[in-house]
């Protein structure tokens, strides 16, 4: 198998944060995370690296202005940066940069961008920080961590697998859901298995690499006294979803790029409000947020009660007239 | 124009710059977050009411909509006019910016006032988890600003027919789900009680979980969870539509729930202004008092 000698980073989400002035007026800003420099140090002693911008919107010199600012050029190839739209947006890159497209690597964090670059013969990863994994050919895994050590810390056991977590929760009890590399994965069960910490691979990332991994948590009591939900689960099970799994936190689903996350809106007894949970790469979510200082709220003055009176029922059907009106609906 | 602002429909967009516009009217500029999903660029919208620091105090709601429980549903062309899910709870943060922005010319509040419009709310809450992503990286990287609240409104226009009080609902952590977010969004669903009772006497706050009822139904499951998934203080307000699983032997009252739910039929002309207005002020006077 060809190692790949290219890595090409997706533009938005893995290594900053775009801010734009407007929909017009892209990357105002581009806020680099803390880790991205490291890790595309780490990366570029291994490979050439790239950033590609598969939004039309954007102009090719503003991205590569703000990745120069945000000190990331180099690592970063000033010629390796790109924008691409329309079908085959790859193709074209590869052409002009006279690549081959396995021996490219693509890291996005969106399923759908995945699935394009799949299509045309590349390798990807879902977050930065396991690109070295898929560059060494080391295979990914979803997982499921249960931590019934209700005061484990998900930092320090994470960081032991290498996971990158998609979700973490407390109930039925904490759990993450991961995506690392297989071997570490495996070790990481080996050597905890029987103790407090339970792993479940739920499968190999390739099988739902071009699907966003969703979690469904139909309402308790009555989902299963529901008919029309079972039917819909069942409807679940013949679709082409990758993954459709029962699991203790409700259903996990792999919703392909080309399915609608609304086809996974159950008859409304088995649906409550949020019934459907995106589950993201993001690592920051283990570090500990920063904490306001510690103050009373303080008192409402008169003259500030007297201010506040001014939202009421008339200047709020303002606001939406306006808003529905222009949209050809007003309000009673 | 169009009639929805589902993420696949043309009324999205529309809908981000339009809200962009109203905000730069109120607080003189606002600028948008970009995120991806299935292959397309979304954007959250943010604008802020200056303070003398830069930790925030942020109140937000959902611009996007979904009329799914219409079958067959076709989100790029049908209607999804979201008028309580959730145009209610953005057009209570518009006004909420309106008030706490005349506040602010005469005195700059301590706190940073932020305000929020999600995008992809509707799409597992794909709009909060990049905005509260991004925050968190911004708070390492450059000692970025601390969180000291944030307030959601999600649906909050719609009643049972009757006479006040009208309830409506308060959800903080109300489990261990979040336990470093527990303790400080508690203290939050208190001072949204009190400061309730203060302007909008016509309001009967129900704070969740309901006595005997085990976890807080809106747990995880609105814009306000992507901040508890982070650790920080949050509080959804909505109107009452949660249905609360609780245990044999207690009675947690039935939901009002709004029939027109994530249908074609959420139209404005279901909403109870004076209702979404007491909720929106009493978020203005929370946001206030955290922010002052």
């Amino acid at each position: 198998m060809s190692r790949p000698e290219v890595i090409l980073f997706d533009a938005l989400e893995t290594l900053g944060s775009e801010v734009a002035a407007s929909r017009r007026d892209r990357f105002k800003e581009f806020r680099v995370y803390p880790d991205a420099r490291r890790i595309v140090e780490r990366l570029a002693e291994q490979a050439r690296i790239g950033v590609l911008c598969l939004d039309p919107g954007v102009e090719l010199e503003r991205l590569a202005e703000r990745l120069a600012e945000g000190g990331l050029v180099p690592p970063i190839e000033r010629g390796l940066v790109g924008v691409a739209s329309g079908p085959g947006p790859f193709a074209r890159f590869l052409r002009d940069h006279e690549l081959q497209a396995d021996r490219v690597l693509f890291v996005s964090l969106d399923a759908g961008q995945r699935a394009r670059a799949i299509a045309e013969g590349l390798k990807v990863a879902p977050h930065a920080a396991l690109a070295a994994a898929v560059l060494a050919g080391e295979p990914l895994q979803l997982a499921r961590i249960e931590a019934r050590d209700s005061e484990a810390s998900w930092a320090t056991l994470l960081r032991e697998a290498e996971a990158v977590p998609l979700l973490l929760t407390r109930e039925p009890g904490p759990v993450a859901y991961v995506i690392a590399p297989g071997s570490r994965l495996g070790a990481f069960a080996e050597a905890h298995g029987g103790g407090e910490i339970g792993v479940q691979n739920l499968a190999p990332f390739d099988a739902v690499a071009q699907s966003t991994l969703l979690l469904l948590q139909l309402t308790e009591g009555e989902a299963t006294s529901d008919s029309a939900l079972e039917e819909f689960l069942a409807g679940l099970h013949k679709g082409d979803f990758p993954l459709v799994k029962r699991i203790p936190d409700g259903w996990l689903v792999a919703l392909p790029a080309h399915r609608s996350l609304d086809e996974l809106h159950p008859p409304p007894a088995g649906a409550g409000h949020g019934h459907t949970r995106v589950l993201l790469p993001d690592a920051s979510v283990l570090r500990v947020a920063a904490r306001a200082s510690e103050r009373p709220a303080a008192a409402l003055e008169a003259n500030e009660r007297e201010r506040l009176e001014g939202l009421r029922a008339a200047s709020f059907g303002r606001q939406l007239r306006s808003w529905f009106q222009r949209r050809g609906e007003g309000p009673r | 124009m169009s009639a929805s602002r589902h993420i696949q429909h043309a009324g999205n967009p529309d809908a981000v710059d339009w809200l962009q516009e109203k905000l730069v009217e109120i607080c003189g500029s606002a600028q948008l977050r970009s995120f991806q999903f299935v292959s397309e660029t979304y954007f959250n919208i943010e604008a802020d009411i200056p303070g003398l620091t830069s930790e925030l105090v942020v109140i937000g709601a959902h611009l996007d909509s979904t009329a799914a429980n219409d079958f067959p549903y076709q989100p790029a062309t049908d209607p999804a006019p979201g008028a309580d899910d959730d145009a209610s709870g953005v057009v209570g943060v518009l006004e909420v910016a309106r008030v706490l922005k005349a506040l602010a010319d005469q005195v700059k509040p301590q706190r940073t006032i932020r305000f929020v419009l999600f995008n992809a709310e509707e799409q597992g809450m794909r709009g909060s988890r990049a905005y509260t992503r991004d925050l968190k990286e911004a708070q390492r990287d450059r000692g970025g600003p601390a969180l000291a609240a944030m307030l959601a409104m999600d649906m909050i226009g719609w009643h049972s027919a009757g006479n006040a009080p009208y309830a409506f609902e308060i959800h903080g952590t109300g489990s261990d789900e979040y336990k470093s977010a527990k303790l400080l969004s508690d203290q939050l669903s208190d001072r949204i009680v009190q400061a309730a009772a203060l302007v909008a006497p016509d309001l009967s706050p129900q704070v969740h979980p309901l006595p005997n009822c085990g976890t807080d139904p809106a747990t995880g499951h609105s814009d306000h969870s992507s901040f508890h998934y982070h650790g920080w203080p949050a509080c959804l307000l909505s109107e009452d539509m949660w249905v609360s699983v609780c245990k044999a032997g207690s009675v947690g009252p039935p939901p009002a729930g709004n029939p027109n739910y994530h249908r074609a039929s959420d139209l404005p002309a279901a909403l109870y202004l004076d209702y979404a207005a007491d909720i929106a002020r009493t978020v203005a006077a929370v946001a206030w008092m955290e922010a002052k």
